[in-house]
């Protein structure tokens, strides 16, 4: 706007009047000035706003997080374990921590006795004392099953909380508790599968995969049955037991005694939770025999047709090798392993050689730790000398200690015609085939199971001839090493053992430590404590397993089961 | 003052008389493009906040029933334990595990009296059925 005062002449002397217009018109200016400002500062605040919101509303893509998706990204779920038929083993429940807010408590002692009413192993007047004496929360119980919480908030206590925490179960109690293992406190893997896959379990809980197993859970438990039914007549100190699929290594029972329940592994004495099956080497005795028969054959140091004089110690500078149950004369390869001759088995040993020995026992995996998943595996003990001695006793299993694993492992190598299989407790995929070992030739490895055939039908294992299941195994009476000395009162008494004879197909294996005496001569060898486990232990399991009975013959062991089925019954 | 009026007055209208004539209606056309996309884009957003919410919802359903299941899976394991299931079996049905002279093989079934049946006369099969059930 423009406002010339020179116009119309008046730019001569100043009109009053002209003065008056001029000041009215620069207040009306600085008037406008003002409310073009603060017009100019509440549109550029409003557009600020608008811009904020906009953008927020439109562009900002910070997802909304619910308090539920923070709880199921803190989650660190254990993956189920179950058996090879999908049977749960281990899983995983959600459990309520109950807490009570001391700030909104009314009445302590009411509380402490409503809460006592629904949780039975609260003491109501130990809670009511902590609720009066402490300060912030309370933990009053934990774990809370979805029923007790439900239970505890139908009670209608405003001070009380939850608390979701996730844990640990093995709902079949001890089943299978050392090759399960446990979980400690912050969900870690203390023990068996549970520590030695501790990672892969957590990796499968996030698929929701379960971790198969190989083991049968029927199996399994028929193998502890046996393993307690034989601890409690033989008053033995411990126990172990394996079944083994001869053809793939797979693992379908392992059990060692005595057990702890997983679930409360606090309350377990720290010698139970040992896997004796894996962790423990003992010298095996005369369960060691076949393989020096087995070496002998297949290395062509002798037939079957040799024979040999047993009727006479053996004798290495001041010790001597000598038979429990002597036989006069001279007795063939087949002989020697049905009575079990020691003086024998060392013959043969030393017409094998030490190098040879070494060679085969090393092909059976008697010389390595047996591989098991679920780890703490036991290291052999080996001579440190091999000298002629050495291979004299450890042809009779005396001398060198193995695992019940790897024993069993080689009692299968010898079912599968020679071809020994790394053990497993996973189940094995197509991309995941089984390691091998040639250790003998079939031919030898059939020889030396019809041999362990009549073992059972005419030697030391007659009570574990069982009927229709063709049993081919061994008895190993081996005396404990106490003190440097062999204890002729505390034996190991195991018996292992293949079936059927005729087409094998499981590997079975009970050892007893230190039975008591098992009948009225005080008798506590393997013959008298572990055949005759074994011999019930297939008859529970072949069923199971899908193994037909050939019926043909009543077994040469059947009369004395009967007489000790009735001596059991009477 | 009113010419003065005047003046400014016609300042004021010769300004929009050099613009194009299609200018405001571009300008508005403009406007009426952002708001419908800035609408259909808060909407759009609004409503992935709803479906983001909703799939909340359900993978919380989701984890309590998958909980649900491992709780009920956990207790069939537990009430299936052998020990319990043999003392039931022994119990309540009078069963004990298979000895091996119950087993037989599908040749023994076929020399069994009871197939046998079939290829004798109707009058002697009952009587065959009678000493079998004895």
């Amino acid at each position: 706007m423009v406002y010339n005062p020179g116009e119309n002449g008046w730019s001569g002397a100043r009109d009053p009047l002209a003065d008056e217009r001029d000041r009215s018109f620069q207040k009306r200016e600085q008037v406008q000035r003002r409310i073009r400002l603060m017009s100019g500062l509440c549109a550029g605040a409003f557009l600020i706003l608008a811009g904020r919101a906009s953008f927020v509303s439109l562009f900002s893509d910070k997802p909304m997080r619910s308090p539920v998706e923070k709880s199921a990204t803190s989650e660190t779920h254990r993956a189920d374990i179950v058996d090879r038929n999908g049977e749960l083993l281990a899983g995983v429940v959600t459990t309520y921590d109950l807490y009570a807010n001391v700030k909104n408590i009314w009445n302590p002692d009411d509380m402490a006795r409503r809460i006592s009413d629904v949780l039975l192993d609260v003491g109501e007047e130990r809670l009511a004392e902590r609720l009066k004496r402490a300060r912030g929360y309370v933990l009053i119980r934990r774990d809370l099953t979805p029923r007790q919480k439900q239970a505890v908030f139908s009670l209608g206590l405003p001070e009380v909380e939850f608390v979701e925490s996730e844990r640990r179960i093995y709902p079949r109690g001890t089943l299978a508790a050392h090759v399960l293992g446990f979980v400690g406190l912050e969900n870690q893997g203390k023990g068996g599968i549970e520590r030695a896959l501790n990672e892969r379990v957590l990796a499968l809980g996030k698929t929701g995969e379960p971790l198969r197993l190989t083991l049968d859970m029927r199996v399994q438990y028929a193998l502890e049955a046996e393993l307690s039914q034989a601890t409690a007549e033989f008053q033995a100190i411990g126990a172990s037991g394996v079944v083994m699929d001869t053809s793939s290594g797979e693992v379908l029972g392992i059990a060692s005694w005595p057990t702890y329940d997983p679930n409360a592994p606090g309350a377990a004495r720290p010698d139970a939770m040992r896997n004796r099956a894996v962790a423990d080497v003992y010298e095996m005795g005369s369960t060691f025999k076949p393989f020096t028969v087995a070496m002998g054959l297949d290395a062509g140091q002798f037939t079957l047709a040799n024979s040999i004089d047993t009727s006479q110690p053996l004798m290495f500078g001041g010790q001597s090798i000598h038979d429990v149950h002597p036989v006069n004369g001279r007795q063939s390869v087949a002989q020697i392993l049905i009575h079990s001759s020691n003086i024998g088995a060392a013959q043969l040993a030393l017409d094998v050689g030490d190098q040879t020995q070494q060679r085969y026992l090393r092909a059976f995996g008697l010389l390595d730790p047996a591989p098991l998943q679920s780890g703490d595996l036991g290291r052999p003990l080996l001579p440190k000398d091999w000298k002629p001695v050495t291979t004299a006793t450890v042809g009779f299993g005396h001398g060198i200690a193995v695992s019940p694993l790897a024993l069993t492992t080689a009692y299968a190598a010898l079912a599968n015609n020679g071809l020994r299989i790394a053990p497993t407790i996973i189940a094995r995929t197509p991309e995941d085939p089984p390691l091998t070992y040639p250790a003998v030739s079939p031919e030898t490895a059939r020889t030396v199971i019809s041999l362990m055939r009549e073992v059972v039908t005419e030697g030391t294992g007659r009570r574990a001839d069982v009927h229709g299941y063709e049993v081919a195994g061994k008895t190993g009476s081996a005396e404990k090493v106490i003190g440097g000395v062999y204890d002729k009162t505390k034996l190991l008494s195991s018996f292992a053992a293949v079936f059927p004879a005729s087409e094998p197909r499981y590997a079975v294996l009970i050892l007893l430590d230190e039975p008591k005496a098992g009948n009225k001569d005080g008798d506590a060898t393997a013959a008298i404590t572990a055949a005759p486990s074994v011999g019930r232990l297939i008859t529970r399991i072949a069923p199971i397993l899908g193994v037909a009975p050939v019926l043909d013959a009543p077994p040469a062991g059947m009369a004395i089961q009967d007489e000790e089925a009735k001596r059991r019954a009477g | 003052m009113k010419k003065t009026a005047a003046v400014i007055d016609d300042d004021d209208e010769d300004a929009p008389a050099a613009r194009s004539p299609w200018r405001g209606l571009w300008v508005s056309l403009g406007m009426v493009v952002v708001v419908v996309l800035a609408v259909s884009l808060y909407r759009a957003k609004t409503e992935a906040q709803e479906t983001r919410k909703h799939i909340a919802t359900l993978e919380k359903e989701l984890r309590e029933t998958r909980r649900a299941i491992s709780a009920r899976e956990a207790e069939i394991a537990y009430l299936e334990r052998p020990e319990r299931l043999r003392e039931i079996a022994r119990a309540q049905l009078n069963l004990s595990p298979v000895r091996t002279g119950q087993l037989k093989s599908i040749d023994d079934l076929q020399e069994s009296p009871e197939l046998k049946l079939e290829q004798k006369p109707a009058a002697q099969s009952s009587t065959v059925a009678g000493a079998v059930g004895n």
